[in-house]
């Protein structure tokens, strides 16, 4: 378990979420490569082409589709028993571009039993608005809106400990302070007007958002070659917000080819202290917001993956290959978001649960060389 | 400094002790991690699959950060 560096490796992969009358799909692409015994390059193309008419849409706007391409480069130097890590992740989407930079250390100890890391990344990002014509096309960038900012700071602390010679475990700590335009040019949230009528009204967020989220991972090595994995993420961020991720897994290999991944994950969440459903008549705020990722709700999430190594004993320059099939069924169930479609506009102020759910694929193929 | 962040300091600083006090010993030898080599028990085997889960997670819940490999921004708001 010395440090070394990480694999060389190429994953093409395609994937698709859809729910909520959402689509996202689109490929990533990531290929990795060591020069020497000290250097390992790596690079990633993502892409996501999104089709969405969701609940927000649905409500107060019109359907509409956008793409996003984000390129990330990287290196992994090693020295000794230490790692350094360096990266560069631009994405760019017609109304948001974003350019983030990372740093990273981590250093093996205690025999190699124990691995600590340090990260940080800064990231600085540009908001625009977009203009839609009459049939949803893209006209260009609102210039009454023009650009805003908003400058992310990531700290990461983390540590893997080997307890036993069937146990591992994670302790991981992120910090992430944001400050400048937080919240989502498009949205609108819901008031009770004078007239009586559910009426849409601007969005405020404040300025900054600092959280912290700490989690406890183990992974237990069982005896006839399988393992079971546990994961517990506390949440908790200057917005009120407070959070609780629990994830349970299991890996089987089976045979000499395959290899089955079962995970079953439930993530808990408070509302924001701004976070307003419908906001009574004359009840405007100073920060008001009705973003449903702000709101109280719980999501379930039931996954499989499916494994088939190729090329065992290699073939040409390859070592190995892969394909694998991953599938997640998710359910969002709103505690305090409620459906408002069709009531804008009217005096009918008790908005209908709201809850759905949502397929998550991935196929991808690997290689090692 | 809010409360989470000074338990994980002490976590830290107590644990630093611990590991100090028992002049570190490796209790698992290397010749008994065939368990640990073993893929099954990564915490990300699959990078570019991990990425895109956090992804997905990170564009529709309220929480980020301390994701299970190797993470950054997303990019995405």
């Amino acid at each position: 378990m010395a440090a070394i560096l990480p694999e060389d490796r190429f994953d093409i992969l395609y994937h698709r979420y859809e729910g909520d009358e959402v689509k996202v799909d689109g490929p990533s692409l990531l290929g990795r490569k060591a020069f020497g015994k000290h250097t390992s390059l790596y690079a990633n193309y993502y892409a996501d082409a999104v089709s969405s008419a969701s609940i927000d849409v649905r409500t107060y706007a019109s359907p509409y589709t956008e793409d996003r391409a984000e390129y990330s480069f990287g290196a992994d130097l090693l020295f000794d028993t230490t790692t350094m890590a360096v990266g560069y992740t631009n994405s760019e989407e017609n109304d948001y571009s974003s350019d983030t930079y990372h740093f990273g250390v981590s250093h093996t100890m205690f025999g190699d039993l124990t691995t600590v890391n340090l990260g940080f990344s800064y990231g600085d990002d540009e908001v625009r608005k977009n203009q839609y014509g009459p049939g949803g096309e893209y006209i260009g960038n609102d210039p009454t809106f023009g650009a805003e900012e908003l400058k992310r700071r990531n700290y990461r602390l983390g540590m893997t400990q080997i307890l036993t010679r069937s146990l591992i475990m994670n302790l991981a700590f992120e910090a992430v302070s944001d400050e400048g335009y937080t919240q989502n040019p498009y949205r609108s949230a819901l008031i009770i007007s004078d007239l009586g009528v559910v009426s849409g009204t601007p969005e405020n967020y404040p300025d900054t958002r600092t959280s912290d989220a700490f989690a406890v991972r183990a992974n237990y090595f069982l005896p006839y070659r399988a393992a079971l994995k546990f994961e517990y993420k506390y949440y908790e961020d200057s917005w009120d917000i407070k959070a609780h991720t629990y994830m349970i897994g299991y890996t089987q290999p089976f045979r000499e080819h395959w290899m089955f991944d079962f995970h079953y994950r439930v993530y808990q969440q408070d509302q924001a202290s701004f976070y307003y459903d419908l906001l009574p008549q004359g009840g405007a705020q100073v920060y008001q917001a009705r973003d449903k990722e702000l709101s109280q709700f719980t999501s379930q999430g039931f996954g499989i993956g499916v494994s088939y190594e190729l090329l065992k004993t290699g073939w040409w320059k390859l070592d190995k290959g892969s394909v694998s099939f991953g599938y997640e069924r998710m359910d969002f169930d709103y505690d305090n978001f409620s459906d408002y479609e069709g009531l804008v506009g009217t005096t009918n102020t008790e908005g209908r649960p709201f809850a759905y759910s949502a397929d998550v694929f991935e196929l991808y193929f690997s290689v090692w060389y | 400094m809010s409360t989470i962040r000074m338990l994980l300091v002490l976590v830290l600083i107590a644990g630093s002790f611990t590991i100090s006090a028992c002049g570190i010993k490796p209790w698992v030898k290397p010749y008994e991690r065939a368990n640990m080599a073993d893929p099954i028990m990564s915490f990300a085997r699959d990078p570019v699959a991990e990425s895109y889960k956090n992804h997905v997670h990170q564009a529709r819940e309220g929480a980020r950060g301390a994701e299970s490999g190797a993470g950054g921004g997303c990019g995405c708001n």
